[in-house]
């Protein structure tokens, strides 16, 4: 009684095979994280100090610190979230809780998937042409914001549609069902439901931006500048643009700065990434349902 | 004697699916009246067309009228705000609204009107409350949040939120149908209850609960009227073919 046979022997040995399988490839999607990490600490920690942040680069770059690239990464963060926040939130608002589902809205849908799919450096182009040639911006801060806003909007829409779509369809219905409006349901009832979800999408958003460098290489980021940007108008350094300079550009740069200003990107995008997982498990707690 | 509804050779149709068909009745007012029939029928569509709650995201399209207190409820001027508050609608699954208990009740009052006292929204939840008989469970624990009740309770709870709109019409879609026998038994007796001040009309699957809540039944197939009247004569003497098929349980 209740002895398993050979047929269920070897469904278990089959399951736990594939158990065996799964976790394994999880471990390898785990590793270049981790070795990457390890490989700039190692590298980069004797130089990683304080001056470091907070000095200009000096002699063609081989030597100083990276403040200006900070500034930089700065001002183009800020500006393009400032930019897209808004629009984004605004459309998938409209595209989740106005549209109707007809034909239109499926393909302004298709139409945000694909721009999600294009490759940065034809953005850069496209904001090349837009913003800097077209809407004389110059190549400018500005400019450069612009098209890191362009190229964020289908991420921060797509996933404000998910976090809009996973309110309970009940809960607006109720809402209606005593003749609230749509725009009294989306305030009282969607919004403050789905907010966490929006909220984490803005700020991967935001980490994804900090270390974009296609997109701005043709808009507003330079490879040196003697000075920091005075306004909008002004072009400035970035970190992005600053590793890859000193990595392939400069003669003469001592082996661990590149590792160095590669670890505060990192960690800059890291700890950006980790503020959007506290912000989502502490509204996690707050929520009444 | 008022009528609640009327209806004058009524048709719904979803796109190009008609769910109803010259429907021609009249409902009483201060009456429970229970729509019953098989899944598909139309009992929900009807109910859903006496506040057009139905109306979002498909294509929808009819004919005929549907008077609610003598006015009709597709004419042009007719603001849908206004005639939710008036037709309020229970659903099949109570749906409790994400915030606490006081704001559940409240909801709709605020939504409605543009500045209210906060002594005038105390006095809502305590009147509402009183009504639906949860008050004196529920008087200390107003800030917790709804969705914590037993369901039983959140169907309640529901019907407590139509009541500060004073709705003159309350729409049930199959009230009962996520509750346990006590439940189901607590929500019958607060209906019938509630008859006392408005008029309500109740969709349901069970045809012991038509017999022991309502005065008058409509049995409705395929999106018709088969048959219409008190409850008690429906159920023991009914004239149609189809409706005694359906209430001794041979089809649907």
């Amino acid at each position: 009684m209740f002895k398993p046979s050979i047929h269920l022997l070897n469904k278990e040995i089959r399951e736990n095979n594939f158990k065996g399988a799964l976790s394994i490839m999880t471990f390898f999607l785990f590793l270049p994280a981790l070795i990457i990490m390890f490989w700039l600490f190692i590298k980069g920690l004797p130089v990683l100090s304080l001056d470091f942040l907070l000095q200009d680069p000096i002699r063609g770059m081989t030597a100083g610190g990276i403040f200006p690239t900070i500034v930089g990464t700065f001002w183009l963060v800020i500006i393009s979230v400032l930019v897209s926040c808004p629009l984004g939130v605004l459309a998938a608002l409209y595209l989740s809780e106005y549209a109707a589902d007809g034909r239109t809205t499926r393909i302004i849908r298709l139409a945000i998937l694909n721009l999600a799919g294009v490759p940065s450096i034809v953005h850069a182009l496209f904001g090349l042409g837009a913003f800097v040639l077209f809407l004389r911006m110059g190549t400018s801060i500005l400019a450069a914001s612009f098209t890191l806003a362009v190229m964020n909007l289908p991420v921060i829409i797509t996933s404000t549609l998910e976090s809009l779509k996973a309110v309970p369809h009940s809960f607006r219905e109720a809402s209606w069902n005593v003749g609230a409006s749509k725009l009294q349901t989306i305030r009282h009832i969607v919004l403050p439901n789905s907010f966490p979800g929006i909220l984490t999408g803005l700020v991967f958003a935001v980490g994804r931006s900090a270390g974009e460098t296609a997109a701005i290489l043709f808009t507003g980021v330079a490879f040196y500048l003697p000075f920091l940007p005075q306004s909008v108008f002004d072009q400035c350094m970035s970190l992005s643009m600053h590793l890859f300079t000193i990595s392939t550009q400069v003669v003469g740069v001592p082996e661990a700065y590149p590792y160095a200003t590669a670890l505060v990107l990192i960690l800059l995008i890291l700890s950006i990434n980790s503020i959007s997982v506290l912000l989502r498990s502490y509204f996690r707690t707050r929520r009444k349902w | 004697m008022s009528f609640a509804v009327n209806t004058n050779d009524f048709s719904f149709w979803y796109g190009n699916f008609q769910a109803l068909k010259g429907l021609t009745f009249n409902i009483q007012a201060h009456n429970i009246t229970a729509l019953i029939g098989p899944s598909g029928c139309g009992k929900s569509t009807f109910l859903k067309c006496l506040n057009r709650i139905n109306e979002r995201g498909t294509t929808v399209s009819h004919e005929g009228s549907i008077q609610v207190f003598g006015h009709d409820i597709y004419h042009p001027t007719v603001a849908l705000p206004e005639l939710r508050r008036q037709v309020g609608m229970v659903f099949q699954k109570p749906n409790p609204m994400p915030l606490t208990i006081y704001e559940n009740v409240v909801f709709g009052a605020r939504t409605h009107m543009r500045k209210v006292k906060n002594a005038e929204l105390d006095q809502m939840v305590e009147t509402s409350l009183k009504r639906v008989g949860m008050w004196e469970d529920l008087k200390d624990k107003l800030n917790r949040p709804a969705t914590g009740l037993s369901l039983e309770k959140q169907q309640r709870l529901c019907i407590a939120r139509l009541l500060p709109l004073k709705p003159k019409l309350l729409l049930l879609d199959e009230p009962c149908s996520a509750l346990d026998p006590a439940g189901i038994e607590a929500i019958e007796i607060l209906i019938r209850d509630l008859k006392r001040d408005y008029s309500i009309i109740i969709v349901t699957h069970s045809m012991s609960q038509a017999k022991r809540v309502s005065d008058e039944t409509i049995f409705m197939y395929m999106g018709e009227l088969i048959e219409m009247s008190q409850t008690k004569a429906l159920f023991e003497t009914p004239k149609e073919e189809r409706t005694a098929a359906y209430i001794e349980g041979r089809f649907g």
